[in-house]
């Protein structure tokens, strides 16, 4: 084996531009992956902090009318907590947005309101002090515990941080501990900056009153399984139609819906499988380049064999200066990979699970890269070394060149070398046609009619509720600052909304006037509280009926606008305008008195959907987001409006002032990541693919050296020649093409449909337009050689032996 | 069948300088040559003289440095590449002393491949291929790959090749140096019928057994003709001198 080792190393370094080549194709294949695997491993594969993991479950609820794993009410998770079989305990959290004030200035951060045995169940040891105390759960104790990051980014590692007060919504909470470093929770991602106990729900979530209600369904429980229970048995705890499961806590995370995985997941799975492809075609360019080598080294290889070596023995050595190479590729990729992992931090692509801690090359990382090398080695060089380890010795040793066509059974139709190109055209094209796909389904949705007017409006958020505001003093306020901030110079409109454009709306079971109430007219449809002016203000036409007024104020008959698709699906036939309806739980019947044009609610690639407007003053909410439309560049409105809300109330929190724009663009943000990565690593595929294309041709010019001086001789012209040379590359490329369009297609099945919106993973344009593209290519690194085959001089051709 | 009179070749102080960097090498060194329409030649000489450098211009695979070259009464020399390629496919027919066969095509397809280059339509091709491997004795096995041939088998092809297209000369290139004497015989043979039947070959061979064949022998050496022998008899000489004995 060292006698092995020391002769690939001696070959290798006898040909430095082979081995140049070989080893940059394989870390350009090698680094991709691994960047990409640390990227999967720092989202999907680190294990959670925690004790037992395994033993842990996730608890979920499941509604015969409402698909998926939800999260449970207080009330049912109280019954789950105190009457299952199943759990030694259990515990819940739910999400909060708090405002943390410094000073005279104040930021939001996220926050999880969590049972006081929270960390205890978990087993996650804080770095620093302690967790929460079962009591603290009971009486309301203003406690919090620090994750590690925000300890370190926003308190600078404070060591003595524990018994120090931090001030979230305005209240003193008195830091207890920091939680471990790593640990994020239970989900993926980054998790929460604070922890606070449940008891003190009130102040982290003020006008939240869910919490005596079995309907609202907000909390996310968890339990750790008795000795000997497993996930299989029966759950005893019905609730009036609704059930529970459970399903592993580390499943739960990747796959929070229970529906077939979280689009992550789908996400990383298309990642890894494209830098996969890279890898593959790399590899097939090398395998190429191995086989031409092992032609070159017939003799060689025929010498040794007529001494006596063994085949076994010779595929070994062949097999050996492989595993050297691909270890060469391996560590030049690993360095890649450093590089890329830094400019996919740098480029700050926003990812939907931030990583910038989590995202280095540990061991898990290094083992797969090395496996992944050597299993290239093998990849590339099996078969190479199994076809360049057979030479008809004779012949070789005579100085003979092997005749075309003296192949048996199917090779003398096929060479190995062909079936590599069609290959490598195949994986190419599945590569271009994920890039392509997701470029215009990024494309067509940047030219969606949202339905409303994007330029020149500013947005920002406040929360009153978290500012200690009564609903009187909000109603106020909202009247306040729309009718303050209408009046500056260059402002057009101004309004006031629950919900900013594309975040949602809050869903209710809508109940239509006459209809049947218990079953299937119970219709879920999204609510935004919106003040008066809000459609001017976004430009949404109002196509019937009329705006909130002044008059629509509490006391007062209830009103709402809908959208069209509302008043077609509730209405149909009729006219919405009059028309009365009960949210589920109300009283009194509410009535259209508008129909606005639809518009997208969640985001720009939604269907349409029903939608309603509610008058704000009807309607209070103290979260909110104030519109403003400018004349001119909105941007440059930002600090004038601030301006103008503080000297309302100096001390108000108002964050995330944004344009419009930005928000829309945001909110594409995941696919244009998807758009980026997958360019980059199908024009990387491309660019191999091509060069494999190259090689094949030009390898295959070289063997037919003497064909073409004979076709020369005989009088073929150099058109003939050219036809000739290009037709054989085009023919293994159009094969190319179709298996990788029949693959494409069959790989498009498990492309979830809502991964690709507006384009399907089946784009017929897609397909064409990134078969054109490839067969151009093609076309291009076929013709350098087929155009050096017309200049061969048939005499020197014909001498060539 | 001797030369019908009409000029076929003519060459007239036919030059070939090879230039390397440090190096001239005449390998020509004005060649006057007239090869008639009809007429079997063979130009021979010892290794290097020259031989297949005039066969290669006499083919329009190579052009001469100096000198005339008219074939069939128009001057060839300084043709542009492409129209020596439309004129090698059409006056020239080659056989090689490595039949020069392609491996992936039938025997049928080999024989054909001049003809594709000429734009004949698919039946006429047909009906020319097979008359042409009739006359070599290789009409049954057509379907045959050339690597399922012998080397006897595979030059007879490489003639019918050669004659399919009706060209005005052979030019055949040491045709029996890669056969047995047997082989070679029965290629000759082959050689001398097509020439009874018309056809005009100019064969290299440095073998005296086969230039007797020829109705005139042209023997070179350092590139210069040397002597000329209408009567194949300085091939006998040779044969003679050599210890083989000719039956007269």
């Amino acid at each position: 084996m060292i006698h092995d080792l020391t002769y690939g190393l001696r070959m290798l370094v006898r040909s430095p531009a082979f081995t140049l080549v070989a080893a940059l194709s394989l870390a350009l294949g090698i680094g991709a992956n691994t960047a990409i695997f640390s990227l999967v491993n720092a989202v999907l594969l680190r294990p959670i902090p925690v004790e037992q993991p395994s033993e842990l479950a996730s608890i979920f609820m499941t509604d015969q009318r409402n698909p998926g794993n939800l999260p449970f009410s207080h009330l049912n998770y109280q019954d789950v907590r105190d009457q299952n079989q199943v759990f030694t305990e259990t515990a819940a959290f739910t999400f909060a947005q708090l405002n943390w004030s410094t000073g005279n200035d104040s930021e939001q951060i996220p926050a999880q309101v969590v049972s006081g045995n929270y960390f205890s169940l978990l087993g996650a040891q804080p770095a620093i002090g302690r967790g929460f105390m079962r009591e603290e759960d009971v009486i309301p104790t203003p406690v919090t515990v620090l994750s590690h990051g925000f300890w370190q980014r926003s308190l600078g590692s404070d060591p003595g941080i524990v018994g120090k007060t931090l001030t979230f919504n305005r209240t003193p909470f008195t830091v207890i501990g920091v939680a471990p470093k790593g640990f994020t929770g239970t989900l993926l991602g980054g998790g929460p900056s604070i922890w606070v106990p449940m008891s003190m729900h009130a102040v982290a979530q003020p006008n939240f009153d869910w919490y005596e209600q079995r309907r609202g369904l907000f909390l996310f429980a968890f339990g750790r399984m008795k000795p000997g229970v497993t996930l299989e048995q029966a759950f005893p705890n019905d609730n009036k139609g609704r059930g529970a499961g459970a399903v592993p806590l580390l499943d739960a995370r990747l796959n929070p819906g229970g529906q077939g995985g979280g689009q992550v997941v789908q996400i990383s799975m298309i990642l890894m499988t494209v830098v996969g492809i890279v890898l593959l075609i790399a590899c097939v360019n090398i395998a190429n380049l191995m086989l031409a080598r092992a032609n070159q080294r017939r003799k060689e290889i025929a010498i040794r064999l007529a001494l006596g070596a063994g085949r076994g023995r010779l595929v070994r050595q062949l097999l050996t200066e492989s595993v050297l190479l691909s270890v060469l590729g391996g560590a030049l990729g690993l360095m890649l990979a450093y590089w890329l992992m830094d400019a996919l931090l740098a480029a700050d692509l926003q990812l939907p699970v931030p990583v910038d801690d989590s995202l280095t090359i540990d061991g898990r990382v290094l083992t797969f890269t090395a496996l992944l090398a050597l299993a290239t080695g093998m990849l590339f060089g099996l078969a190479p070394a199994i076809q360049g380890s057979r030479p008809d010795v004779l012949p070789v040793l005579k100085n003979e060149t092997a005749p075309s066509g003296t192949g048996r059974g199917w090779h003398r139709f096929v060479s190995l070398r062909q079936v590599l190109v069609v290959s490598q055209v195949a994986l190419s094209l599945i590569s271009l046609i994920a890039a392509g796909l997701f470029l215009r389904s990024f494309r067509d949705a940047q030219a969606t009619d949202t339905g409303f007017e994007t330029r020149g409006v500013l947005v920002m958020d406040f929360n009153l509720g978290r500012e200690g505001y009564t609903p009187e003093r909000g109603q106020l306020f909202y009247q306040q600052v729309v009718e303050r901030v209408a009046g500056v110079a260059g402002v057009q409109l101004a309004a006031v909304a629950q919900n900013p454009p594309l975040a949602g709306g809050l869903l209710r079971s809508v109940l239509p006037e006459g209809a049947d109430t218990t079953t299937q007219d119970r219709i879920l449809v999204q609510v935004n509280s919106v003040s008066t002016g809000y459609l001017d203000t976004l430009g949404i036409p109002l196509l019937r009926g009329r705006d909130f007024a002044s008059t629509d104020s509490p006391g007062a008959p209830l009103v709402v606008i809908v959208n069209e698709t509302m008043a077609e699906r509730f209405w149909p036939g009729q006219d919405a305008l009059g028309k009365r309806f009960k949210f589920f739980g109300d009283a009194d019947f509410t009535t259209v008195v508008g129909v606005a044009r639809n518009a997208k609610y969640n985001g720009v690639a939604e269907e349409p959907i029903p939608f309603i407007y509610q008058p704000i003053r009807q309607n209070y909410t103290p979260q909110a987001a104030l519109h403003v439309r400018a004349a001119g560049d909105a941007g440059g409105l930002a600090a004038t409006v601030r301006r103008q809300v503080q000297e309302i109330d100096p001390t108000l929190s108002v964050f995330d002032i944004r344009t419009l724009e930005t928000q829309v663009a945001d909110s594409l943000a995941p696919l244009r990541i998807n758009v980026i990565v997958l360019s980059t690593f199908g024009g990387l595929a491309l660019l191999l693919a091509s060069i494999g294309l190259y090689g094949v041709a030009s390898y295959g010019v070289g063997q037919r050296t003497r064909e073409i001086g004979v076709r020369m001789a005989l009088g073929a012209q150099p058109s003939n020649v050219l036809r000739l040379v290009l037709g054989h590359g085009l023919l293994l490329v159009a094969i190319g093409l179709v298996a990788g369009v029949v693959l494409a297609l069959g790989l498009s099945t498990i492309v979830p449909p809502d991964l690709l919106p507006n384009v399907g993973a089946r784009d017929p344009w897609t397909f064409v337009a990134t078969s054109a593209l490839l067969a151009t290519v093609a076309v291009i690194a076929s013709y350098v050689p087929a155009r050096r085959a017309t200049r061969i001089d048939p005499l020197i051709a014909l001498r060539t032996e | 069948m001797t030369s019908s009179g009409q000029t076929l070749i003519h060459l007239d102080g036919v030059t070939k300088v090879f230039f390397t960097d440090e190096v001239e090498t005449h390998a020509l060194a004005g060649i006057h040559l007239e090869i008639k329409s009809g007429e079997y030649i063979a130009i021979a000489g010892p290794s290097g003289c020259g031989k297949s450098t005039l066969l290669s211009i006499l083919g329009l695979l190579d052009s001469p440095t100096e000198g005339k070259y008219v074939l069939n009464g128009k001057s060839v020399a300084d043709l542009p590449l492409s129209e020596r390629a439309r004129v090698r496919n059409r006056e020239i027919g080659f056989i090689f002393q490595s039949f020069n066969l392609i491996g992936d095509l039938n025997v049928y397809e080999n024989v054909e491949l001049p003809l594709t280059y000429r734009g004949m339509k698919s039946a006429e091709r047909k009906e020319r291929v097979m008359a042409a491997l009739e006359k070599v004795g290789m009409a049954h096995r057509a379907k045959h790959l050339p690597s399922q041939l012998s080397g006897g088998q595979q030059q007879r092809v490489a003639v019918a090749r050669a004659v399919a297209g009706s060209p005005s000369i052979l030019l055949a290139d040491e045709p029996t140096g890669n056969l047995d004497s047997k082989n070679g015989e029965a290629v000759m043979e082959l050689l001398r019928e097509l020439h009874r039947e018309g056809a005009t070959i100019c064969m290299v061979t440095h073998d005296p057994r086969y230039a007797r064949h020829a109705d005139r022998s042209i023997h070179l050496f350092d590139g210069r003709v040397v002597e000329e022998d209408g009567t194949g008899k300085r091939g006998e000489r040779e044969l003679e001198e050599s210890g083989f004995h000719i039956e007269h």
